[in-house]
């Protein structure tokens, strides 16, 4: 039954936004507005939406936004994302303008709900898309995982490269939202050349000058130095007060040197300085005991790259006589492991002489840029590689040293900083290269380069067969790689990942009861959990309704599940000192209080303020992260919930209070209800029975009439919506994989994916697999020539002059911003 | 021969080799024959807060000259003179949709920030200090510097609306899509100031025998360079218009790099100062005591200056929204943007003024230190032009009009301080940019949504 006006009532309306959630019928007398049907468009949604904006939106007048051009539903296909777009404005509330009449609250509902759902049934009228990827900056973790594939050098990229930002469907790997910058730049041209230099076992190399290999200060004193030959060598160079001599020095990299100084003091007691470039850098005192005896000193001093200046000058009364000047690098202690490493990536003996060094070169560069590209080098590539490292050879630099430089370059070369994929020419889609789907798999999974075999593969054109697609998924997903994906995927998508960094308890009310450890523990249990779901391919169900977790003895004593707790604390051990970490194991629960995420302190710590729970923050984080309702954002304007703690006054009654004004309430009778059920978990995820001298009651009750209490109440919900839930996840899996914002075109994907998962009972590598196969991950094409504008940044933008307007009392009305460049 | 140990004192020695302590760097500077300038030149500061300020307690009574220090402000005793307090200042389009994210880059670009969770990044506008080093940035080894104290927030904050964290994360934005990288770790902050590309030259007057030697390395670091850029010219012509956006932002990086070995060779025409202010060189990673990492960052911000590395900064004492617990101090226990939700309860209030005022504390403290050093007769502070301000008044109603807003220093005698300016009602705060561009002698008609330019600071 339809109901016969617009103007549903508050009731109907909670239904309907339970059914975005469900996505199935409720339990109820009057069912929700069917999906896609062209009744309820035409008798209800667009009688609405010309009610309220038809003011400005309405056909004949205006011919830029083109919702309302739509005369039925299968017309809304044709703007997709203009829908979507108002989907967001009627939550978001930025629309229609606030001088215009508003729709209720409960308006609003029903419009966005029944506009999302219409889109859902109707993403796959149009078939799949593959909308290209915008290059790629390798981000931190990818950019030290590929370091360390390539290399064997394990690059600490926290201490020199800035956070990366994330966007798209959330993630730091969105290729929209990774930039470079001066200051990056500067960081991967030093980061380029301390990894050659930590990967390549260069010979410490000694220089020495005798008394006629050092320059003369200045041109006259030079001149009167006479013919120098061999003997002269042998003759203690003079110098009379203030007199200097100098040397050139190269320093490869940025190394340490012990500077051996043979100085004489013919006519007594006199002082030497020894300047680097000009500046001194360490003294030498004579006495007249070395009058007769040359004296050797010493010193100690880091040179970085670059060509260097020493000069030694005489600063006492007396002349100064130098025998010799010596360099001597510091060895870097060259390690088995270190030789081992040189090995690999060379093929050639650490701190031998190389044979062939031109055709080694050749060789070497050949394969490390195959790798390095992610892709066989051109030929003209390969050539200036080449002409790099015989430049250097020829300009006197041994082997080792000359080698660095190509490889160097290669590491600051755009294609492998960026993922690179050769633009579509056109509209149609076609298959990627077969090395950028090697690419894009390593990436998806590894969050690495792709390995010899998929290079391999890639070479062959074979990876573009589902067959060995597919198989290959399978066996990156066994490989211990995979569990990056784990690391990468899980904590993003969770946000859990930010728990031990950004998400610290109050340090203040919590001191005694948490370690950094612990925190550490705590983000690794979600992604350890979905490790082990990738490796025993198990259901995605699990990570919500599942009865198990990963987890260590610290985790388990701080659950309360190991019973050594006051064994320790006779012992006289503080709680903090939680004794040894032990090994991560799936711990299965018996009675319901934990399982699955929803039983993680990382999610329940996320989920609160540092100093107390929330309800809303943890209703609001079921229905985004796992649900992915878009929760509308709170009025302006909109206090914080504060807890009186002098009145005693409990969160729950305080949010009740909330929940009396009904603009909360429209929302809040949604949130809070799921948060109430995670009561029992305290900031730090603890079970409790009581919130200071109040009882915990994780009871809640839905507006579609369904009651349940705490988790295992809650997971029965959450059972009901398995289907939102699937979906999306699907969403940000194929997100991840893309690293870019899903489109309109992608919907479709989405529905696919998760119809396949649904029909394999949910296996995690179903859902992995079918990302791979899909056609936005193996295909590409060019973007449609779209005549229709993105409509919400002139809306937006309007809305917000006009309120701008209003607030200046300014008559004039603002000027229209730019227009965006249709892409 | 055994080999001695490397000491602590030899490794700071070689340290200083490697990274110019800044008077050594002055001295190498002179020695290397440099030209210098025969005054200081002007140097712009913009230092961004995030939350707002206790509205009711912000401005003070009195006028023009003889306003008088509010409790907040008590700690600019000292440099009462060396401020003007302005007032009715706003940025117009930054106005509603969230109390937060969008305007932060609006702070100084004074442009429409697009809802976006990443695609359709725009902020509007470049933003002041971006521009400004388009302008004079080539004059200095750094053409600007970005500091701030928070890593960037990640994830996408969909309650507050779809907007990408990046938004609340950055100030400087290099272009309408891009936004200046940020460094919020002191030493490499500090190294930065000091590290001149790959190349050193000699610095004393010697004649050289070997003169390709001398240059060798440079060349070599330098043809790596040019080959990263010819690789990526000649792919522009293969990729699709976005792309092709991401290669012009790795040119255009690379270009900056390369610049700066090229300016090592060849030095700038800069400003020495005589004397020597020092700044320990700060140990790796980020403090654990929040004051002593703010501090940190001013100290390396004076340091750019005295040194005239470069003439533009910003600094971020926190991103937009930046739950911090300021419990450091006496009576405050609680995340700073949830205590910024006040709800006008006097209680909440007091605790919030005590986080701002500890804001404006380090703030003096900067305009101190700068006021303490001497420059060829005269303060650093009279040099620059420091502003220091947040992008909503009031943390808890989020209101944009008005902003807290501190113009410090005498720009070389283009600003008279320690007064109160008060604009007229809702005047664009881009109006004040098209002045302080002037100062540097850019004269533009139009900078962000402004609509003339601001008078009366001289």
């Amino acid at each position: 039954m339809l109901p016969r006006s617009p103007l549903v009532s508050p009731f109907l309306a909670s239904l309907a936004l339970m059914a975005a959630i469900t996505g199935g019928p409720i339990v109820a007398a009057d069912e929700p507005l069917p999906a896609a049907s062209e009744e309820a468009y035409a008798e209800t949604i667009r009688p609405t939406l010309e009610k309220f904006c038809g003011d400005c939106h309405a056909p004949e007048v205006d011919d830029h936004v083109l919702f309302l051009h739509a005369t039925n539903v299968e017309g809304m296909g044709a703007g997709r994302s203009v829908w979507r777009s108002a989907v967001e404005q009627l939550r978001n509330r930025t629309m229609p303008p606030a001088d215009e009449t508003q729709p209720s609250e409960q308006e609003r509902l029903l419009l966005a709900d029944w506009i999302e759902r219409t889109l859902e049934a109707t993403a796959c009228d149009c078939g799949e898309a593959a909308a290209p990827v915008t290059a790629r900056r390798l981000n931190r973790r990818e950019y030290r995982n590929t370091i360390l594939d390539l290399t064997g050098v394990d690059f600490p990229v926290e201490e020199l490269f800035p956070v990366d930002g994330s966007g798209g469907e959330g993630f730091d790997n969105n290729g929209e939202t990774l930039f470079l910058g001066e200051l990056l730049m500067e960081r991967f041209v030093e980061a380029a050349g301390r990894i050659v230099d930590a990967a390549i076992v260069s010979n410490p190399r000694t220089i020495k000058f005798g008394p006629q290999d050092l320059l003369a200060a200045d041109d006259a004193k030079e001149a009167s130095d006479g013919a120098k030959d061999e003997e002269q060598n042998d003759r203690p160079r003079r110098l009379a007060p203030k007199q200097e001599v100098a040397a050139f020095a190269p320093s490869y990299g940025d190394r340490d040197y012990e500077m051996a100084l043979r100085l004489r003091a013919p006519e007594g007691a006199t002082k030497a300085v020894l300047k680097i470039d000009g500046i001194a850098a360490e003294r030498f005192e004579l006495s007249d005991d070395d009058r007769e005896k040359t004296v050797e000193r010493e010193a100690l001093l880091r040179l970085p790259r670059g060509d260097h200046y020493l000069t030694i000058r005489c600063e006492g009364e007396q002349p100064l006589e130098v025998v010799s000047l010596e360099l001597r690098e510091r060895e870097v202690e060259a390690t088995d492991e270190r030789k081992a490493r040189h090995r690999r990536l060379l093929g050639l003996e650490a701190l031998k002489p190389v044979e062939n060094p031109r055709e080694e070169a050749r060789r070497i560069v050949r394969d490390f840029g195959r790798r390095a590209f992610r892709r066989p080098l051109e030929e003209h590539e390969f050539e200036t590689y080449v002409a790099l490292f015989d430049q250097t050879l020829e300009a006197g630099a041994p082997f080792e040293e000359a080698i660095k430089l190509p490889l160097k370059a290669m590491l600051m070369s755009p294609h492998f900083l960026f993922r690179l994929e050769a633009a579509p020419d056109s509209e149609e889609s076609q298959p990627i290269g077969d090395y950028e789907l090697a690419t894009r798999l390593s990436y998806f999974l590894w969050s690495s380069m792709p390995d010899d075999r998929l290079l391999q593969l890639a070479g062959e054109g074979k990876l573009q067969e589902d067959a060995t697609l597919a198989k290959e998924v399978e066996r990156m997903l066994d490989d211990p790689r995979a569990e990056r994906f784990a690391d990468d995927f899980v904590g993003q998508w969770l946000g859990t990942s930010e728990v031990g960094a950004r998400v610290t308890p109050s340090v203040d009310d919590f001191r005694e009861d948490f370690t950094m450890e612990l925190l550490d523990d705590m983000r690794a249990e979600p992604t350890r959990m979905f490790a082990m779901l990738l490796e025993e391919n198990g259901s995605v169900l699990d990570l919500i309704l599942g009865n198990w977790t990963v987890a260590n003895d610290r985790l388990a004593r701080h659950y309360g599940l190991m019973k050594d707790d006051t064994e320790r604390a006779r012992e006289g051990k503080s709680k903090k000192d939680s004794g040894k970490a032990g090994e991560f194991r799936k711990i299965v629960f018996e009675d319901g209080r934990r399982g699955g995420t929803l039983g993680m302190a990382a999610v329940h710590l996320a989920t609160s303020y540092p100093n107390r729970t929330s309800p809303v923050l943890r209703g609001g984080w079921i229905l985004e992260t796992l649900l992915g309702v878009r929760v509308p954002s709170p009025p302006p304007d909109i206090p914080e919930l504060k807890v009186d703690k002098k009145k005693k006054k409990s969160v729950r009654e305080a949010l009740a209070v909330h929940r009396e004004n009904k603009t909360c309430a429209a929302c809040h009778d949604l949130i809070d209800p799921l948060g109430f059920s995670l009561d029992h978990y305290d900031v730090l995820g603890r079970w409790r029975d009581e919130e200071g001298e109040a009882k915990i009651d994780a009871s809640a009750s839905l507006p579609s009439g369904e009651s349940f209490e705490g988790l295992a109440g809650l997971k029965e919900v959450l059972s009901e919506r398995r289907d939102p839930y699937v979906r999306h996840l699907t969403r940000k899996v194929l997100g991840y994989a893309l690293g870019r914002s899903l489109e309109d075109g992608d919907d479709c994907t989405v529905q696919r994916i998760s119809q396949k998962l649904a029909k394999d009972d949910y296996r995690v590598r179903t859902l992995i697999r079918e990302t791979a196969l899909s056609a936005p991950f193996r295909r590409v094409q060019a973007p449609a020539n779209l005549t229709d504008v993105e409509p919400h940044v002139a809306s937006e933008t309007s809305a917000s002059e006009t309120k701008a307007a209003e607030a200046t009392g300014s008559a004039e009305p603002a000027p229209e911003p730019a227009q965006e460049e249709t892409p | 021969m055994t080999a001695p140990r490397l000491s602590r004192r030899t490794v700071l020695r070689g340290a200083g080799v490697a990274l110019a302590l800044p008077w050594l760097e002055a001295m190498a500077s002179r020695a290397r024959g440099s030209e210098t300038l025969d005054r200081p030149p002007l140097r712009s500061a913009f230092l961004f807060m995030p939350n707002g300020v206790r509205p009711d307690h912000w401005t003070p009574p009195g006028d023009d000259e003889k306003f008088e220090l509010t409790p907040i402000l008590k700690s600019f005793g000292k440099v009462k003179d060396d401020f003007c307090l302005l007032e009715n200042l706003w940025n117009e389009k930054s106005v509603g949709r969230n109390g937060h994210w969008p305007k932060i880059p609006a702070f100084l670009s004074g442009g429409f920030v697009v809802r976006t969770s990443g695609r359709d990044l725009d902020v509007g506008n470049t933003s002041l200090d971006q521009f400004l080093a388009k302008q004079i940035g080539d004059q200095t080894p750094l053409p600007s510097l970005e500091l701030a104290v928070d890593e960037t927030y990640k994830g996408v904050d969909n309650v507050g609306g779809g907007f990408t964290r990046i938004y609340g994360s950055h100030i400087s934005w290099r272009d309408p899509q891009t936004p200046a990288p940020r460094e919020i770790i002191p030493r490499l902050a500090f190294d930065r100031l000091f590290k001149k590309g790959s190349a050193t030259p000699p610095v004393s007057g010697f004649t050289t025998r070997q003169p390709a030697v001398t240059s060798a390395l440079a060349k070599a670091d330098k043809s790596v360079l040019d080959l990263a850029l010819s690789e990526a010219k000649s792919l522009d012509r293969k990729l699709g218009a976005q792309d092709r956006e991401k290669l012009a932002e790795y040119l255009e990086s690379v270009r900056s790099v390369e610049r700066r070995i090229e300016n090592s060779l060849k030095p700038q025409k800069r400003w020495i100062n005589e004397g020597r202010f020092d700044v320990p060189r700060p140990g790796p990673g980020i403090p654990e005591s929040h004051p002593e990492h703010v501090r940190l960052m001013l100290d390396i911000l004076v340091l750019a200056f005295w040194t005239d590395t470069t003439r533009i900064a910003t600094f971020m004492y926190g991103n937009a929204q930046t739950g911090r617990n300021f419990n450091f101090l006496d009576g405050v226990n609680g995340s700073f943007h949830g205590i910024s939700h006040h709800q006008n309860k006097e209680e909440n209030l007091a605790v919030y003024e005590k986080i701002v005022t500890w804001h404006l504390e380090q703030t003096s403290y900067l305009l101190e230190r700068m006021k303490g050093l001497d420059e060829g007769g005269e303060p650093l502070l009279d040099h620059c032009q420091i502003l220091f301000g947040s992008t909503i008044r009031d943390g808890n109603s989020h209101q944009e009009k008005n902003l807290p807003l501190l113009l410090a220093g005498k720009a070389n005698g283009q600003i008279r301080p320690g007064r109160r300016l008060r604009a007229k009602g809702d005047t664009p705060l881009c109006n004040l940019y098209v002045k302080m561009l002037e100062h540097h002698g850019i004269l533009v008609d139009k900078f962000g949504d402004s609509t003339g330019k601001f008078e009366g600071l001289a």
